[in-house]
């Protein structure tokens, strides 16, 4: 067990290492200067200069890359024109927009993030599984139709179409709640929840659908398993067919997908982030990309890295742990 | 003693029919009285499987159509209401099914799913529900008291229901109580060290051990009927004799009553008074199983019954004049995995095979005769020693030149639905070696093929069929006929009639038979069923964990076996003679203790 873990996680470290590689790659085939974006508008050429020396832009893409890797390992040092700015190890680098350091901005940001994906994790959950094996157990009803062709529907409904749907209806139109702004947990739990409610439903509804569909295909097998017979010809009432037996075989894939979405989302669910104005690291991806601010989206993207590599670990781990036929190697 | 004289089971003009169309059992009627043991014994899609799920109400709610009348201890399971028939099913009557690895949850410990099955039954906690329980533990005494008188040793009491109240600590359907009682019936059951073992889930124990922990949960709640459904079909044949055993000797201490359900005439003969033989959903003959067995009056038994292989029946005429010597192995070897986790498979196995000529490879479950088979004609690279063919050795030819070879060597393959492409017509598949061998000219390839099916007693107009449209036999036919296309000398087959029923299995090993004496071809024939091998074979080898452990020509090896392993094999093929099971149970017996 502990043992595979080290072995995954070796592993999961030459995958960040690769897509470090890649990501630096991409950036210098992409147009644009970042020293003039940093610079701003009315920069001169001198200014420009500096800014390009100060940033370290004037060495060569390798030497860059070097100095970055050394930075997540030992620390560096940038000097600027006030003096000497220290980034401890892990150092991102500084943002190119404005000398933030990339750690603390994507510590700012996570919050934020971390609160839409977990929210809607709970959404998805409750309503995939929970339609799931209402369809699974409905089968050929009205019932699951009905089911069916919402589950569709939600699959096929982008999240922004989704998201616009339910702002104008219940804060524009039925004006239950006003137009939500990020508040931190940390500082008002009732209002951050409150706030969070609309995002939560838009992302946990638009998630729902795969796993309700999941959720019903893995019950049906595992209804039509031998031992489903077994308990029921021993007089187990249909209730505890299902819950005991039948969901116990139907839920370990659909913790299993939870997780890895979890980690893709720990990313940034970039259209929600947007639609709802939430400060998550989803909005600071674009902005970042779209100022060629390398250190951001370089930083972002090893996170997302970290976090979905993370997250199959820990899926394959439940699934183990689920389900003990799994053996771990 | 006068006790009420109502059979345990009555059956009357059942029939039960699928989706409108097919009728599984179509009015067949028969009692079981308490403590009896009856077979059902039949070919499969006689129906005898849904006569066992008919017994506990499994066709209820499944959208079959159930007519006529099924009573069992008194419930009548077509009309009883949910509450009855969940007594019914576990208390009154518990089922046994054939898969023990599917049959339980794969993701709860073995004891967990006994205890859950007590609980069931034993509720307890809820004060409306005692009532149920003392009710039903009024009739458990009653039962214990049939029992004294039928087996009259008293050797161990079926505990009754007020015994058990009494001597418990736990209350009874308390997590605890459950719980002990799960370790209890396991340990009856022969498992080492139950109360550890109980906390295994399925997949950590062997398909025996599997088989015992079904039978402990069909005894957790002491029922007066066990419906074993092919109990010991998925089982080696010592480990089948094992719960046969098991299952007689529990049966004589607690005297549970038995409805077996059975394909293997043999299976039945050991275990039961009385069989019934079913065919297309009805009775053919029913009677006390020496009679039936011994001396059957419906022709359909008389030809269920010769065509079940037998120790004591005919065996092959071994050809006069020895062929030349097809293949030769020398200390083959094959290992699969390395370091530590490294298996062998085939560990050392020299035997040699002459055109003409047929050789028996009989062994058990994991004793390496398939991967010996496949190596034989290199579907699988042989890790050592040496292969040779016809003089040449072939053992570490590479493929291209292993080419001219490959036409010569064929296998066919246990399993005719899996081992045909689902998707190509037959006479597509029986091609295929055709033009693997070069063969472009289509109207002889079609007609070659055409010839084949014919040969093999397929209508050669069925060219274009697919393998669905075929049954079970005739598919392994067109396997048979696939391995003729390409006119080899050599025909390994493994396992060539286990998927079969009795009487196409016959017809297959006679069209093997005839096939090698008019082609002259090597054949070797690989089965876990000793009887089967016994009337194929000129001489037998007998694996047993990757080693061939005796081998020689059939008088020798059933006649006068060397080995101890052969000879326990020899003892747990099952016998048709009832009386004759009885004497092999006491040698069993005796070997167990030697």
């Amino acid at each position: 067990m502990t043992r595979y873990v080290l072995k995954r996680l070796a592993g999961a470290a030459l995958v960040l290492l690769a897509l470090s590689v890649l990501v630096y790659a991409l950036f210098y085939v992409m147009p644009g200067d970042p020293a003039r974006l940093a610079c701003g508008e009315r920069c001169n050429p001198q200014q420009i200069a500096q800014v390009r020396e100060r940033l370290g832009l004037d060495q060569s893409v390798f030497a860059q890359y070097l100095h970055f890797l050394q930075g997540v390992f030992a620390g560096r040092d940038y000097s600027g024109g006030t003096g000497v700015l220290h980034c401890d190890a892990p150092c991102l680098g500084l943002s190119y927009q404005n000398d933030q350091q990339v750690t603390e901005l994507i510590l700012e940001r996570l919050p934020a993030t971390a609160s839409l994906a977990l929210g809607a994790m709970v959404i998805w959950l409750v309503i995939g599984i929970g339609t799931g094996l209402l369809s699974a157990l409905r089968r050929g009803g009205l019932t699951e139709r009905t089911l069916t062709v919402l589950t569709l529907a939600g699959t096929g409904t982008p999240v922004f179409i989704l998201g616009l749907l339910l702002l104008m209806a219940v804060c524009a139109y039925l004006q239950w709640l006003p137009f939500p702004t990020y508040v931190p947990l940390g500082e008002d739990p009732e209002q951050w929840a409150w706030n969070m409610l609309l995002p939560w439903l838009a992302l946990g509804f638009f998630e729902s659908a795969k796993y309700a569909r999941l959720t019903r295909s893995s019950t049906l097998e595992t209804l039509a398993e031998d031992h489903i017979r077994t308990f029921r010809a021993y007089g187990a009432g249909e209730r505890s067919v299902v819950t005991r037996h039948a969901l116990r075989g139907a839920v370990p894939p659909v913790i299993a997908l939870s997780a890895i979405d979890l980690g893709t989302m720990f990313g940034g669910a970039v259209l929600t982030e947007s639609l709802f104005g939430i400060p998550g690291l989803g909005k600071t991806l674009i902005d970042g990309v779209r100022h060629v601010d390398l250190p951001v989206v370089v930083g972002i993207v090893l996170l997302t890295g970290v976090a979905v590599v993370l997250a199959n670990v820990v899926a394959d781990l439940l699934y183990a742990l689920a389900d003990r036929r799994v053996a771990l190697t | 003693m006068t006790l009420p004289t109502t059979p345990l089971v009555e059956v009357d003009r059942l029939s039960v029919e699928f989706d409108g169309a097919v009728r599984a059992v179509d009015g067949l009627s028969f009692t079981l009285e308490a403590g009896r043991a009856l077979a059902l014994v039949g070919e499969s899609g006689s129906g005898k499987s849904t006569v066992a799920g008919a017994l506990l109400g499994l066709h209820r709610g499944t959208g079959a159509k159930v007519g006529g009348t099924v009573r069992v201890g008194g419930i009548d399971v077509g009309t009883a209401g949910p509450a009855e028939l969940r007594r019914l099913r576990g208390g009154v009557a518990a089922m046994v099914f054939q898969d023990p690895l599917s049959a339980l949850d794969p993701y709860y410990s073995v004891g967990d799913q006994i205890a859950e099955v007590y609980r069931i039954h034993h509720p307890g906690s809820k004060i409306q529900e005692i009532g149920s329980t003392i009710r039903q533990s009024g009739s458990t005494i009653r039962q214990s008291g049939s029992t004294i008188q039928q087996s009259g040793s008293g050797t161990h009491q079926p505990g009754s229901g007020i015994q058990q109240v009494g001597s418990t600590i736990h209350r009874p359907g308390s997590r605890k109580a459950a719980r002990a009682r799960a370790i209890e019936v396991l340990d009856r059951v022969g498992i080492p060290d139950a109360a550890r073992r109980s906390r295994s889930r399925p997949h950590e124990f062997s398909g025996g051990m599997r088989q015992r922990a079904l039978l402990a949960m069909a005894l957790a709640c002491e029922p007066q009927l066990i419906v074993a459904d092919e109990p010991t079909t998925a089982l080696d044949v010592t480990v089948q004799a094992q719960i046969l055993d098991l299952l007689h000797e529990l049966r004589r201490e607690t005297g549970t009553a038995l409805l077996l359900v059975t394909h293997d005439v043999g299976v039945a003969a050991e275990s039961v008074d009385e069989v019934l033989v079913m065919r297309h959903g009805r009775e053919v003959e029913r009677g006390p199983a020496a009679g039936v067995l011994g001396a059957p009056s419906a022709p359909y038994t008389r030809a269920l019954l010769s065509a079940v292989p037998r120790l004591d029946g005919p065996t092959r005429t071994t050809p006069e004049e020895k062929g030349e010597t097809l293949l030769e192995a020398v200390d083959l070897r094959r290992e699969f995995g390395r370091g530590k986790a490294a298996v062998t498979a085939v560990d050392g196995v020299s035997l040699t095979v002459r055109a003409g000529e047929s050789l028996g490879v009989v062994g058990e479950s994991g004793s390496g005769k398939t991967t010996l088979g496949r190596m034989l004609v290199r579907l699988l690279d042989p890790t050592g020693g040496e292969l040779r063919y016809r003089g040449e050795e072939i053992g570490g030819l590479p493929d291209k030149r292993l080419r001219p070879y490959r036409r010569e060597l064929q296998m066919v393959f246990q399993d005719p639905v899996s081992s045909l492409n689902p998707r190509r017509s037959v006479g597509e598949s029986i091609a295929d070696p055709l033009r693997v061998a070069g063969e472009r000219d289509e109207t002889r390839i079609r007609g070659r093929v055409r010839e084949l099916l014919d040969r093999v007693g397929l209508d050669p107009d069925r060219y274009g069929a697919y393998p669905h449209e075929f049954s079970g036999g005739q598919r392994q036919r067109v396997g048979i006929a696939r391995a003729l296309a390409a006119e080899p000398r050599l025909i390994v087959c493994d396992e060539p009639v286990s998927a079969l029923d009795v009487t196409t299995q016959a017809q297959v090993t006679a069209l093997l038979a005839e096939l090698q004496a008019e082609l002259g071809l090597g054949l070797v024939f690989i089965a876990h069923d000793l009887a089967v091998v016994r009337q194929v074979s000129d001489r037998v080898a007998v694996m047993r964990a990757g080693r061939i452990v005796e081998q020689g020509t059939v008088a020798e090896v059933y006649g006068a076996p060397q080995d101890p392993y052969t000879r326990q094999l020899l003892a747990a093929v099952p016998s048709l003679d009832p009386v004759l099971a009885a004497e092999r149970r006491e040698r069993r017996q005796e070997l167990a203790v030697a």
